[in-house]
């Protein structure tokens, strides 16, 4: 088994500056991406990163290719081992990762691990959501701007306020006709897309448009799946996106050697994770005794003036006060596409198979999957267990406080099997 | 029908075979020959033909980080003692430099590239505009709100002297040139460099060092290498002999207006780093596409004379004798790509000259040599190293964006700190 002083899971910008941090201060750090390339979201977001400022040079307005190589350029000429390609699917006792590389299987034992696993978008499950067409709005963005394709010409985004304005602004910038941005709140009923072999008119609260794309951006949530997988507690903040983990001022998690960083802990801005970044990854270094100066002080006065809310303490599941956690209330979810709309793509489980299972009994995430199958995919539920979970709140009132994650184990992402057995454990 | 004489035999073997006979090129053969690694230098068209000699030729000692000052000092010492260490002349002008700044912000930034460097062993002086204006009698004083006089700085004449001069003095220990001789195919075998093809038959070698320039990416596709860099192309007109220009008067750099001017040939040099440059690729264009197809405008040149015209009216105002331009290679952190390709052993990159790369050639092809020769640097080379960003591949937009932005901030302080 190898073993590595500091382990950043996930090279966007919070493990990006996490992994300079560490390793600026004398760390020995390994950084893991399971893409293959290192920045995360400051490679498929364009109109959003305008006037993002160089979390190094503190220079604003840098071209996040520019910003990107820069960062990579550093940590890699500081001596961060970078790990592209490389998916860490589960964390064992010891704080002991499971790595599937491009060359198989590794055991990484790490002294302290930073999980910068960022946040995935939240999904809304509407009638024809399956139709070819329909992206999440970050998918639009990773097509658009990272791939260079435009998979259609007359564009529906759903969702409110600067995330839509920014998928929406994508798709022109990429020289689309933004045809609607609409706001369905919990209403899943208010969209239904129509079309034989894809998208091809789109109905918005009863208006419709000839659409062949529609860019779902109603919110993202944090990814801290590994963190749960290491058993690390969970708490519920809807202002950052859902389940968070619960950490102390330092970022660190639960269960210790353990920190969380950037969109992870809690969906927010680039900012938010390169001070985050920085922080965990110093955290880890001092931890570890290394020295960091007064860095260190200065970048917690810096996060937490930053964004103050982001560290505002969060109860575990089930001992916060269940008022400030209401349901995620699908009105519609009824029409919606009918009982045959399917929550879980990946074992095509419909909203009515759901909806049965809870009239059944079903009062936790993990009843709900084990009576359906849904969450049980290649996902690993990333794309339904939001859906699950109002459905719960709406049939069954349970406030999402109140209701227990599904259980988060490994591998979190498919992976070979060789990736197991050939570990070199 | 004219005589023509057989080209002279390829050798077999080589201890290294360098691609591109540009300034990399020749100045890592020249100082591998130093070291008794003889060298073949390859290049697809006559040596020293494409951007090297279109150069604006001008040196330049205070740098954004620690390595890159180090490799100008290398540089600046180089020049300066070549004709005693090599027998063979390499004219050059001690003219020292100005930096000058017209904006509160430029000024600060200059300020503290100053002391950077000072910091770094350069030797640098803040100087009144007045001093300035007496030290440069063609730079306006009124307007200037910092200037910084370089005493060490020099620039090239006409950069197809220092070319001919690498070319005369690497010969002489050994070095093998061949021009029109283009690497067609790089062979790897077990998992290393093994030789080139040529149409001229194969070489054998274990070290080949792509300084193919602007050709630089499509030789490393020849070796399944990614060479992360964008061509842009870069201008500058030479005036007419403009009456008080003399040789020995500095080099001015307006970092606000990135425009820079030096005595050129009885005239005056103008060029600049515009908002907008212009990328090109020669792998986008037919194969017999050469340095001198590239299309020059005079419009960008036109604008960045209209933006210093107060500062120095001479060179903006002088008729033109000259224009020309090439391509620098934009890494998308700006700074050079030069040593090991981790991921192939044998295989080395000299390139992203990022638009210092003849003023920088003669300390890249030093350190590149002795790393190869040793089989390390002779000082801290990570910051410059391809392996930052190994991995790591850029799609060509991302290539073409990020080497925009860092073309168009050549003058302001590089994005990235040299690591401690």
């Amino acid at each position: 088994m190898r073993s590595v002083q500091v382990a950043v899971v996930g090279g966007g910008p919070a493990g990006l500056m996490a992994a300079i941090a560490a390793r600026g201060a004398g760390a020995e750090v390994a950084l893991f991406d399971e893409h293959p390339t290192f920045g995360g979201q400051l490679r498929y977001r364009a109109t959003g990163l305008a006037g993002i400022v160089s979390p190094i040079s503190g220079r604003a307005g840098l071209p996040p290719p520019a910003l990107v190589a820069g960062l990579i350029g550093v940590a890699a000429s500081s001596g961060v081992s970078l790990r592209p390609n490389a998916v860490v699917w589960g964390i064992f006792a010891d704080n002991e990762l499971g790595v599937s590389g491009p060359d198989g299987g590794d055991r990484v034992r790490a002294e302290r691990v930073v999980l910068a696993t960022g946040a995935t978008d939240r999904p809304l499950p509407f009638a024809g959501g399956t139709l070819p067409g329909v992206f999440s709005g970050r998918a639009l963005q990773i097509l658009l701007n990272q791939h260079r394709v435009r998979p259609g010409r007359r564009v529906v985004v759903l969702g409110a306020g600067a995330e839509a304005a920014e998928v929406a602004a994508d798709a022109r910038l990429a020289g689309a006709d933004v045809v609607a941005v609409f706001d369905p709140g919990d209403d899943w009923g208010a969209v239904v897309a129509e079309g034989r072999d894809g998208v091809e008119a789109v109905s918005l609260g009863g208006q419709r448009h000839a659409a062949d794309v529609v860019a779902v951006a109603v919110g993202r949530q944090p990814d801290a799946t590994l963190a749960l997988v290491a058993g690390c507690a969970a708490g519920y903040a809807a202002d950052r996106g859902g389940l968070v983990p619960v950490r102390d001022r330092r970022l660190g998690g639960t269960v210790p050697g353990i920190l969380i960083a950037g969109d992870a802990a809690g969906v927010g801005e680039v900012a938010d994770a390169f001070a985050e970044g920085t922080v965990a990854g110093l955290v880890a270094a001092v931890d570890l005794g290394f020295s960091a100066g007064d860095a260190l002080a200065t970048a917690l006065d810096r996060l937490h003036g930053l964004a103050p809310d982001r560290l505002a303490p969060v109860a575990p599941l089930g001992q916060g006060d269940p008022a400030g956690a209401t349901p995620w209330e699908p009105v519609g979810a009824e029409s919606a596409g009918g009982p045959r709309a399917v929550v879980c793509r990946c074992e095509a489980v419909a909203k009515g198979e759901i909806v049965a299972a809870i009239a059944a009994g079903a009062r936790t995430i993990n009843d709900v999957k084990r009576r359906t199958r849904a969450g049980m995919g290649t996902c690993q539920g990333v794309y339904c267990v939001a859906a699950m979970a109002a459905l719960l709140g709406h049939h069954a009132g349970i406030p999402p406080d109140r209701l227990d994650p599904m259980t988060a184990r490994p591998p979190v992402r498919p992976i070979p099997l060789g990736a197991v057995t050939d570990s070199n454990g | 029908m004219p005589e023509t004489t057989p080209a002279p035999a390829l050798p077999t073997e080589a201890a290294a075979v360098v691609i591109g006979a540009g300034a990399f090129g020749l100045s890592v053969g020249l100082h591998l020959a130093e070291r008794g690694v003889l060298a073949v230098v390859l290049d697809r068209f006559a040596p020293a033909s494409q951007t090297s000699p279109r150069a604006a030729g001008l040196f330049r000692l205070v740098q954004a980080s620690e390595t890159k000052t180090r490799l100008a000092r290398l540089s600046a010492e180089r020049v300066e003692r070549f004709e005693a260490q090599t027998g063979v002349p390499l004219p050059h002008v001690r003219s020292g430099s100005l930096l000058v700044a017209r904006a509160p912000a430029h000024a600060a930034m200059i300020r503290a590239e100053a002391a950077a460097s000072r910091a770094w062993g350069v030797e640098i002086e803040e100087v009144s505009p007045a001093d300035a204006h007496r030290r440069c009698p063609w730079l306006e004083p009124d307007g200037l709100l910092a200037a910084f006089f370089t005493p060490h700085d020099r620039y090239v004449e006409e950069p197809a002297t220092m070319l001919a001069a690498y070319q005369a003095a690497g010969e002489r220990a050994g070095m093998i040139v061949r021009g029109h001789t283009p690497a067609t195919a790089i062979r790897v075998e077990s998992g290393r460099v093994a030789g080139v093809e040529t149409p001229f038959g194969p070489i054998a070698t274990e070290t080949v060092v792509d300084a193919a320039g602007a050709w630089a990416t499509q030789v490393g596709r020849l070796a399944g290498t990614a060479v992360p860099i964008a061509p842009m192309r870069h201008q500058l007109t030479i005036s007419v002999p403009v009456p008080g220009v003399a040789p020995d008067q500095p080099i001015v750099r307006i970092v606000d207006a990135a425009v820079y001017a030096r005595p050129a040939r009885g005239g005056l040099m103008l060029g600049g780093f515009e908002a907008d440059p212009l990328p090109l690729d020669p792998a986008d264009q037919h194969p017999t596409w050469t340095m001198a197809d590239a299309p020059l405008d005079l419009a960008p040149l036109r604008r960045m004379g209209a933006a210093v015209a107060d500062q120095v009216p001479a060179a903006v105002a002088a008729p033109i004798a000259e224009h020309r331009g090439g391509l620098f290679t934009m890494s998308p952190d700006g700074r050079l790509l030069a040593g090991p390709v981790p991921d192939l052993p044998g295989l080395w990159l000299a390139t992203g000259c990022n638009g210092s790369g003849f003023s920088l050639s003669p300390g890249v092809g030093l350190a590149l040599a002795a790393w190869i020769a040793d089989g390390a640097p002779p000082f801290a080379m990570d910051a410059v190293a391809p392996g930052r960003f190994a991995g790591t591949p850029f799609s060509d937009s991302e290539l073409v964006t990020a080497g925009s932005y860092q073309y168009s901030h050549y003058y302001e302080p590089s994005e990235i700190p040299s690591p401690a």
